[in-house]
């Protein structure tokens, strides 16, 4: 007999496996949702940033020459605020998305991030290679802008739907799944309550229960909307110009700083579901008395 | 130690006419065996109710062991006043989800006795009512009895200050009365309050006090003037601690 527990165990165990895949629904829901949101942001900033300010230098193969020098020129250029080689690999990449194949060897290009002087640009590139040739960025797009805006906003109502949806599903999953607990512990509790023990000593691992199940429950949600975003970032990958995340373990360690709202979401369930079963307890102990 | 003050106590109405109450006062001092007798209706059940604070009284005032029962009574002092009763009611209220040898410590476990106490206790009170088989037994595979000996046990486990007992389901098991009356009644030489509520005047005669108390109670006045029932002062005695009947 494990006498500690006695109280305890006098009391039905919550009934928490609905509670638990309900978390899991929600928390996959409000990452999709929260995902949605940032994701949509990042999409049309990443195009706004392509149309106007992205300038690309295409440099002809050459394993000769040396582009390091060209690049830390660019770099003093004014109006420049990032440049960078791109990768072969996700050269390539861009070829394949853009159905553009390229005959071997592959060009260099680099991505300079600015409002550049076209005409000094050109000089350098010139003095560089003959043969490089420089792709400025199309002039800004009234539509493109309307557009964007508009994206923005409908994108930010879906998501404060789905947000408050699933959050709403939370919380009816937990209130649905206390009350058949309920029921099954309320000959216990009175049991307790007419034998003088105070009952949050009966109810504590109830609660820790109730926070566990939304803990588990949650936790696999978010773990389940990660691969979903990867698969997504994936697929998006050709319209941000950009290569898509080649491993899924490089790409939550590189995305950390950009998630973090997700993976503070079990925390704010484990939290919502332990403060509400014991308010919800607490009550049951008034009503008793 | 327990005192009421015009508590009115619910009647059947078939038994009072047309009042569905009545009014109550009583006195009882430490160690006294009090026994109440009374039809169906009459409002045993209720009385046990109102004094194990299972019920709150619907007028008068009531007082349990120096506190007087209030609604601004606080939750600690009516905890602490349930662990200093032992109630056996007309349910015979277990926790399913525990043996019979743990529904019987459970009381000891709510005290936070030591764990080897609480064995030691236990199983004593187990060998002594002969429920040695249902040890390891859930209350769903117990017979009534068995069930019975379970609540006894536990409601007097903790030697409480104040016992409750519904009589009319102790006298179905004589076995059991000849093992708990003796101990009722060391109980009360220790200073223990028994409350002892049956239907019938003329059960266990010679091994119960007579009734002091038969409900419902008949007003001398139509304004239902209560009456004070207090301990005759023969029967009036300090308790004397003596060596115990309980295992």
């Amino acid at each position: 007999m494990r006498y500690a527990s006695l109280i305890r165990r006098s009391i039905a165990r919550p009934h928490v496996g609905l509670l638990t895949l309900c978390a899991a629904l929600s928390a996959l829901w409000l990452g999709l949702g929260m995902t949605l949101l940032g994701g949509v942001a990042h999409l049309s900033h990443q195009w706004d940033q392509r149309i106007s300010h992205i300038t690309l230098i295409v440099l002809p193969h050459d394993t000769k020459r040396d582009v390091q020098p060209l690049l830390h020129e660019l770099a003093h250029l004014p109006g420049v605020s990032t440049d960078r080689l791109l990768p072969s690999e996700e050269i390539d990449h861009l070829l394949t998305q853009w159905g553009a194949p390229w005959p071997s060897p592959t060009p260099e290009i680099i991505a300079l991030t600015g409002t550049v002087d076209p005409s000094k640009l050109e000089t350098l590139s010139k003095r560089f290679s003959e043969d490089a040739s420089v792709i400025l960025p199309p002039p800004p797009s009234t539509t493109w802008l309307s557009f964007s805006k508009t994206l923005q906003t409908s994108t930010a109502e879906i998501s404060a739907m789905i947000i408050l949806s699933s959050s709403i599903f939370f919380i009816l999953s937990f209130f649905l799944s206390w009350r058949s607990s309920r029921l099954a512990q309320h000959s216990g509790l009175v049991l307790l309550h007419q034998l003088g023990c105070p009952l949050h000593r009966g109810y504590r691992s109830s609660v820790r229960r109730f926070s566990l199940a939304s803990c588990v429950g949650s936790s696999v949600g978010i773990l389940s909307v990660l691969p979903l975003i990867y698969t997504l970032t994936r697929t998006f990958s050709p319209l941000l110009h950009e290569a898509g995340p080649s491993n899924f373990l490089t790409f939550i360690v590189s995305s950390w700083g950009d998630m973090t709202i997700l993976y503070v979401i079990p925390v704010f369930y484990t939290v919502l579901g332990y403060s509400l079963s014991w308010v919800c307890y607490r009550l049951t102990a008034r009503t008793l008395s | 130690m327990i005192q009421l003050h015009n508590v009115m106590l619910p009647v059947a109405p078939s038994l009072e006419g047309e009042t569905a109450r009545q009014p109550l006062s009583l006195h009882l001092k430490a160690g006294q065996f009090f026994r109440v007798c009374g039809p169906t209706g009459s409002g045993k059940t209720a009385l046990l109710d109102i004094l194990s604070l299972r019920r709150s009284p619907p007028k008068g005032e009531l007082s349990l062991l120096e506190y007087r029962i209030t609604p601004a009574l606080s939750q600690s002092v009516r905890m602490s006043l349930r662990r200093q009763m032992g109630v056996v009611g007309e349910r015979l209220f277990l926790s399913e989800h525990l043996t019979a040898f743990e529904n019987i410590a459970l009381p000891l476990s709510i005290h936070r006795m030591p764990r080897r106490d609480i064995i030691h206790k236990t199983t004593n009170f187990i060998t002594w009512l002969g429920l040695d088989e249902c040890t390891d037994k859930t209350p769903s595979l117990l017979s009534y009895t068995e069930k019975l000996r379970i609540v006894c046990a536990r409601a007097i486990i903790t030697r409480p200050a104040l016992i409750f007992l519904e009589g009319d389901l102790l006298s179905t098991d004589q076995e059991l009365l000849t093992h708990i009356l003796p101990v009722l009644h060391d109980l009360a030489n220790n200073g223990s309050i028994i409350l002892f509520a049956s239907r019938y005047t003329d059960i266990l005669n010679g091994l119960l006090p007579s009734p002091s108390l038969t409900l419902p109670y008949q007003a001398p006045s139509p304004y239902h003037e209560p009456t004070v029932f207090s301990p005759p002062g023969e029967d009036t005695h300090t308790p004397i601690a003596r060596e115990s009947l309980i295992p």
